[in-house]
């Protein structure tokens, strides 16, 4: 099982996109019908220090839809696991 | 749906106000929208309906915001606005179109007394908030970017899967109290229309 993140191709979001390229571990897919897809073998961190976001995209980071589960989603950083 | 129906922009949009010259002054002269028309009348309809106002300022775009002032009727409580996020809801945001206006409102705002609560940029809108003399909450923003149609997409992808997992959840006797489990649902959404298999 992989951990997948959906991000709408749209400028408040090119933030996660670039720190999602800046990750080891993981593949940044191009747009596909409009959404970047961040996919990782087993898990995926994000940190809000890194990418520089406000609280509102900080907060809607995830709202393009993702597939795994969320381990921890405080105020620094986000982690997503796979399922499996 | 019948074919070529079409709501073309709000008319204008109403609340009670128990605060009549404040309003007035707010709207009128603070706020500078044009008083353009005022109903007095006695009460009619409802038995208990008491004589009122109803004045329109004009708010732009071909759009007013209205107020009713009920005369000899005290404010009930379940009326009396309460600061707080949900009631906060309802509100309205006024438009302007470029960042040295939006500084200018707010300046304009402040240098009167009127507090200005907080300044934000929000995905699509940059906006301040204040309040009117019943407490109403109130916005003025500049768009940030143009709404695109990807914008609209992922607005019904979205509205979907939140939908659809509250739809599960009462079918099991839950709630829908985590935004997470909506992400996670529009993430299958997405997964099964990209032919993606995790």
């Amino acid at each position: 099982m992989t951990v997948l993140i959906f991000i709408p191709d749209i400028p408040e979001f090119v933030p996660l996109v670039t720190a999602a390229r800046a990750l080891r571990d993981s593949t940044v897919r191009a747009p596909e019908n409009g959404y970047w897809i961040i996919e990782a073998d087993r898990v995926l961190r994000f940190s809000r220090k890194a990418m520089k976001l406000g609280p509102a995209i900080w907060n809607s980071a995830l709202s393009g839809g993702f597939v795994g589960r969320i381990v921890d989603y405080g105020r620094d950083e986000i982690v997503i696991e796979s399922e499996a | 749906m019948t074919e070529g129906l079409r709501l073309n922009g709000v008319h204008h949009t109403a609340r009670p106000t128990w605060k009549l010259r404040e309003t007035v002054e707010f709207y009128r002269d603070m706020l500078e929208l044009p008083l353009v028309h005022a109903v007095s009348a006695r009460g009619w309809g409802p038995a208990d309906h008491p004589d009122f106002l109803h004045f329109f300022f004009e708010s732009g775009a071909g759009s007013t915001i209205a107020f009713f002032y009920y005369l000899g009727h005290q404010q009930p409580d379940h009326l009396v606005h309460r600061p707080r996020f949900d009631s906060d809801a309802i509100h309205t945001a006024w438009r302007v179109e470029s960042v040295a206006e939006l500084a200018a409102w707010r300046a304009k705002l402040e240098r009167n007394g009127v507090p200005v609560l907080f300044q934000v940029e929000h995905e699509v809108v940059e906006s301040f908030y204040f309040r009117d003399p019943n407490g109403y909450f109130l916005e003025i923003g500049r768009p940030v970017r143009p709404l695109s149609e990807l914008d609209a997409r992922d607005a019904h992808l979205t509205m979907q899967a939140a939908i659809e997992e509250e739809d599960r959840r009462r079918a099991r006797g839950e709630s829908l109290c985590e935004i997470g489990s909506v992400w996670r649902a529009k993430g299958t959404l997405l997964a099964q229309a990209l032919c993606i298999n995790p």
